[in-house]
């Protein structure tokens, strides 16, 4: 229809996204996927540091038969959805960490059973519910283009729990990622920032599902916290960075899906993908202009 | 000691694997009257018991609330159709899984396929692919019902008597079944005659009764809508100020909420499709369903 | 297992002045014994020594000391009572594998963490911490590379940065966990100079240690260990050849060998 146009024409790109957001949905989508995407931003990189960034991966599997029973009892209600999805993650995440613990089984063994396992319940929950499952399966590959306002205000309520989190918890947030030792023998409180955090990455995640689905969200954890850590040089900039990258791909995979016609939640995170190789780039050149400087 | 305990905790373990396994591999113990009809769809389970009485065992495939377009086959499948003394299947490619399972099961001489001889129309988004919801044309529907008839009394000729009777009764329940959704929709005033969904099942109702028909989604199930298609639609319910939209069972329901919620029409109500409901509910049967479906059209477009 | 004849460990009417006092420790991990009833104690304002071989329970008695472990029985006292994170006046020098040197920080950053747990929680770091920072930082000879990002270090420099950030912590106790191993001669020249002048300010230091040949050298007491105590007390009394061929099997032959 009009990709080519849209492409090749700047200013008739700006009419086509002005022309665009006269609808409430797509404005919805842009507010729900870039509010998603700063928070997963943010918590992905505080996962990566910590070399936890599959971890998002295993919690956005595991919460799915969660979601199966908050549906079941409370019907579409994202309410009942969330609160389903928010005990399944917590399961899963305590389960990750008290495998390793009672057992020889290693850290990433025991992260693959307890995902895959509860995945497993999930689908066979969804197959054998299977009346009922349209709306979860927009859960599993999302359905950004339905969300509607709550969506977006549970979004925008959940970036404020992670904007509040690292503004009041910088310093030992910081020294956790960076030494967790020195941060428990200085007398920060490491146990409880680490259950929090794995609250609110959990919470994250769920508030996520709507936008790009179980199966996506981890590409929206690692990817943008990913391509930062190419380029930042600082904490806060890999944090600063992160944030913006997740914010940009879902603006940018929006708009692309919206051009062409595709997937929404597989355009978000192929524009991820993107920045990620993008931000490689980048690095690629500093060093080689760097090595010219010195050679 | 520590060992011994991991050894034989790996024997009990494997045990349960084995013995889930071998106790899936049973099978069914098939009652050994009556003629067995698997069917794909649970329209056509439903006709073949209405045509069938007695003398016939009736399964499908799908369960009610199932989606032909995306359905899955599991092993049961393949065994339930090697069993059958008929196949009944839908055809004009509803189900694209099904060639596959008549092959495995080695059963493709019993299969009729309802909608034979009866004139399909093209899918409207796709012209080379056809349109295979016919059954919400009642009359099509009937000649359906012609088909099977013949094919039972086909195969099994020492009950064509009963085939006959049963038939004869059914199509005078279909004959005014048609003449009912003919009065329901006439009783809509002629510009709310627009029925709006997320599914392109209705092409046949709405050639059939007279109501225009416009979908957010192509046929298949499978499909996610275009940002640019929703746009459309809902610049289209506020130009025809289209009163009402209809969600089907089967299908993400988030979109069509968002347009129901951005144009001010009104969400009409659940609508059955691919499949009817359970048993219990009065959509659980053919009639039933279609009674359904064109009551809560009428309603919503009233 | 009874503390050898060589040397008497523990004055107890001096646990109160020591440094670090531990008595009956009893550390096991899967049902092996890793410290086996430790009974020591250090005194203050020296530079002390914890030596033994691989497998003795060196860094596992560091741990313990700092709470990061459990422990199945006995007490651990830092300067008369047991060691509590906050305001705790002991600063810990970690191995430098314990952290991941990737992290994207710069030299200076590392050094300012150290003061994190001397601040409220609502306040950032000012123009303060910075020159605290810069100060230890050039105490341990790495002002100009305060902006060098930490994964473009040595194994040296990184040892030095962790030391500077502990200077910065002005703590009464420093705790290190084998700061000269994998360090260049220049890094451990600098860093020996700044420890024993901050003994002679009036601090205590330990530090696991892995050199023999330095022993002497460089500590003024010595706590020799495997699994158990064998030997503590100054370094003159306690670093003799039967101490440590106790400790480190028949290897060893004559303490008057070591340089």
């Amino acid at each position: 229809m009009s990709q080519t146009a849209t492409l090749i024409g700047i200013d008739g790109a700006f009419h086509e996204i002005a022309l665009a957001l006269r609808y409430d949905f797509l404005q919805q989508a842009l507010a729900g996927t870039m509010l998603m995407g700063i928070a997963c931003g943010l918590m992905g990189a505080l996962l990566l540091l910590r070399r936890m960034a599959l971890f998002g991966d295993a919690i956005g599997h595991a919460v799915l038969p969660g979601v199966m029973v908050g549906y079941l009892l409370g019907g579409k209600q994202f309410a009942w959805i969330f609160a389903g999805a928010l005990l399944a993650g917590m399961v899963a995440a305590s389960a990750v960490f008290w495998i390793p613990q009672a057992s020889r089984i290693r850290p990433d063994a025991a992260m693959g059973a307890v995902f895959t396992g509860m995945f497993g319940l999930g689908i066979v929950l969804l197959s054998r519910y299977q009346s009922g499952s349209g709306g979860v399966s927009g859960l599993l590959f999302g359905h950004a283009l339905g969300i509607g306002p709550s969506e977006v205000a549970w979004a925008f309520g959940n970036l404020l729990v992670v904007l509040l989190l690292l503004g009041v918890a910088w310093k030992p947030l910081k020294l956790m990622s960076f030494d967790p030792i020195q941060a428990e023998v200085t007398g920060a409180p490491t146990r409880a920032l680490t259950h929090l955090l794995m609250l609110v990455l959990t919470a994250t995640i769920v508030v996520s599902l709507p936008m790009v689905g179980a199966v996506l969200v981890a590409a929206l954890l690692i990817l943008p916290a990913a391509a930062a850590s190419l380029v930042a040089r600082h904490f806060g900039t890999l944090l600063l960075l992160a944030g913006i990258g997740g914010g940009v791909a879902s603006l940018v995979g929006l708009w692309v899906s919206h051009a062409w016609g595709l997937a929404s939640g597989a355009s978000i995170v192929l524009s991820a993908s993107a920045l990620f190789v993008l931000m490689g780039c980048v690095r690629g050149a500093r060093r080689h202009k760097a090595s010219v400087r010195h050679g | 000691m520590g060992a011994l305990r991991e050894f034989w905790g790996f024997c009990g373990v494997l045990g349960i694997v084995l013995a889930l396994g071998v106790g899936s591999c049973h099978r069914d113990v098939q009652p050994t009257q009556g003629l067995r009809i698997v069917a794909t769809t649970t329209m056509i389970a439903d006709l073949a018991r209405q045509l069938g009485g007695h003398r016939v065992n009736v399964t499908s495939i799908l369960a009610p609330g199932g989606d032909p377009h995306v359905y899955r086959p599991v092993p049961q499948d393949t065994e339930r159709l090697a069993s059958a003394d008929l196949v009944l299947v839908n055809g004009l490619r509803l189900e694209h899984w099904i060639e596959d399972l008549i092959e495995t099961a080695g059963v493709k001489q019993r299969v009729l396929v309802v909608s034979q001889g009866i004139k399909a129309r093209v899918s409207p988004i796709d012209a080379s692919v056809p349109d295979p919801h016919f059954w919400f044309d009642v009359t099509r529907w009937r000649q359906a019902a012609r088909n099977v008839r013949d094919e039972l009394i086909r195969v099994d000729a020492s009950g064509a008597s009963t085939y006959r009777e049963n038939h004869r009764l059914y199509d005078t329940q279909l004959l005014a079944l048609h003449q009912w959704v003919q009065a329901r929709i006439r009783s809509i005033r002629p510009e709310r005659r627009k029925l709006f969904t997320s599914h392109d099942a209705f092409a046949y109702l709405g050639e059939a009764y007279g109501i225009d028909v416009v979908a957010i989604q192509g046929i298949s199930t499978d499909a996610e809508a275009s940002s640019q298609d929703v746009a459309r639609v809902i610049d289209m319910i506020r130009r025809f100020r289209i009163p009402a939209l209809f969600i089907e069972t089967s299908v993400q329901p988030a979109l069509l909420q968002q347009v129901a919620r951005e144009t001010g029409a009104k969400v009409g109500g659940s609508l059955y499709s691919d499949s009817m409901g359970l048993p219990e509910q009065g959509s659980g049967s053919y009639v039933g369903m279609i009674r359904d479906d064109v009551a809560q059209i009428v309603e919503g477009l009233q | 297992m009874s503390a050898p004849e060589i040397v008497s460990p523990i004055a107890t009417s001096a646990d109160a002045h020591a440094a670090i006092a531990v008595t009956g420790l009893v550390v096991a991990y899967e049902h092996r014994t890793v410290l086996d009833h430790v009974q020591f104690s250090l005194p203050q304002g020296a530079m002390s020594a914890i030596v033994g071989p691989n497998g003795a329970g060196k860094s596992t008695l560091l741990k313990a000391i700092l709470g990061l472990i459990k422990i199945e029985r006995g007490s651990l006292s830092v300067f008369g009572k047991p060691f509590c994170p906050k305001a705790s006046g002991v600063a810990y020098v970690p191995q430098r594998s314990s952290v991941d040197w990737d992290f994207p920080a710069t030299v200076l950053d590392v050094v300012i963490m150290g003061r994190y747990g001397q601040m409220p929680w609502w306040r950032w770091p000012g123009a303060n911490e910075r020159r605290m920072a810069l100060d230890a930082l050039a105490r341990v000879g790495l002002f100009d590379l305060a902006q060098r990002r930490i994964s473009d270090l040595s194994g040296g420099q990184q040892q030095r940065v962790f030391l500077a950030r502990a200077l910065v912590q002005e703590a009464r106790l420093y705790l290190l966990d084998e700061p000269f191993s994998g360090v260049d001669a220049a890094s451990e020249a600098v860093m020996v100079g700044l420890l024993q002048e901050i003994c002679q300010s009036g601090a205590t230091v330990v530090a696991v240690h892995h050199d023999l040949s330095t022993v002497k050298r460089y500590f003024s007491h010595l706590l020799l260990l495997n699994r158990a105590v064998l030997a503590c007390g100054p370094v003159h009394d306690t670093f003799t050849t039967a101490a440590l061929q106790q400790a480190y099997g028949a290897y060893l032959l004559n303490v008057n060998e070591v340089p």
